[in-house]
């Protein structure tokens, strides 16, 4: 490993290998994500437990617990570990977001956006868009 | 010879730490998560200049420094991709003669992003977070060409000129 040897030549031959095998890498991880495909609604957890899940179709929901209330029409605030998360749905495109937190600066979640899986790691919330919301009656 | 040695590393470590704490206030290009890496171009030039142990020792030292301002959490992301990264590096430039540090920094950063997504997984414990890792591999390739380059640019055109005023300064101690 010398530097000599690495600063010759910012490009070798064996160079297309690598890059081919991680396009390669790239093509083979699409094809799960390709098949991404519309939720009926989503699940909130809050330490692992299911605190409350909403159908897009009818706009029903379940609150599980005392974590959660309702703010307006579309918006929950969830008290989740140690501060809240507030989540917005959006029918239309039946798709949820978190739209404001108090974990600090970074605010992983809010970056997220309409993400089909949302974690935020400091207040243990994890929220999924599932498929098994047909059944569930009205809360 | 050695009080040398651990100043250079920690000299390192501080520019990897810079490196990675100023990224950090940047926000993430297009997916959560997702950076330049600036930092890795210091771990590899010691990787080349010092060598396996030493490139281990300064992204643990990294690690845990910046554990110590952005929580322990940072450390279960950064540490297991860190060290991997370093691995991939470490293999691939025994292969120095057919490949060049562009691709070897694009290779360990692909590899760096998809440790970093599988450790996210197992902490969510959620499967569905792997819907990211075509993304993070493209962004992985894109970063660590990047800094593939500036690695480059520096061992051709920085570093000997530093060894040179080195060596320089050592002739005349004697």
């Amino acid at each position: 490993m010398s530097a000599n040897v690495l600063a010759k030549k910012p490009f070798k031959k064996g160079d297309i290998v690598v890059y081919c095998l991680i396009l390669l890498t790239v093509a083979l991880l699409m094809i799960p994500a390709l098949h991404k495909q519309e939720y009926s609604g989503f699940d909130v957890f809050v330490d692992n437990k299911l605190v409350f899940s909403y159908n897009y179709n009818d706009g029903t929901y379940t609150a599980y617990g005392d974590r959660v209330s309702r703010v307006s029409d579309c918006v929950f605030n969830i008290d989740a570990i140690g501060g809240y998360n507030r989540i917005t749905v959006d029918r239309a495109s039946k798709k949820v977001y978190v739209s404001d937190t108090d974990c600090g600066v970074s605010k992983e979640c809010v970056k997220m956006g309409k993400s089909s899986v949302i974690v935020c790691v400091p207040h243990k919330l994890v929220i999924k868009e599932t498929n098994n919301h047909d059944t569930i009656k009205v809360g | 010879m050695k009080a040398k040695k651990v100043a250079s590393l920690s000299l390192l470590t501080a520019l990897a730490l810079v490196a990675f704490m100023v990224e950090n206030l940047f926000p993430p290009i297009l997916i959560p998560g997702a950076r330049l890496g600036i930092s890795n171009v210091v771990v590899m030039l010691t990787l080349i200049y010092f060598g396996l142990g030493e490139a281990l020792v300064v992204v643990a030292a990294k690690c845990l420094l910046s554990c110590m301002f952005g929580g322990f959490l940072q450390l279960a992301y950064n540490l297991p991709s860190g060290v991997v990264a370093v691995g991939c590096m470490f293999l691939l430039m025994k292969l120095e003669n057919n490949l060049s540090i562009l691709s070897i920094s694009a290779a360990s950063a692909v590899l760096h992003n998809l440790v970093q997504n599988l450790v996210f997984c197992f902490m969510t414990q959620s499967v569905a977070v792997l819907y990211y890792a075509p993304y993070l591999t493209l962004l992985g390739m894109i970063s660590g060409l990047f800094t593939g380059f500036a690695t480059y640019l520096i061992i051709k055109y920085v570093a000997p000129k530093i060894i040179k005023i080195q060596i320089n300064n050592d002739k005349e101690k004697i």
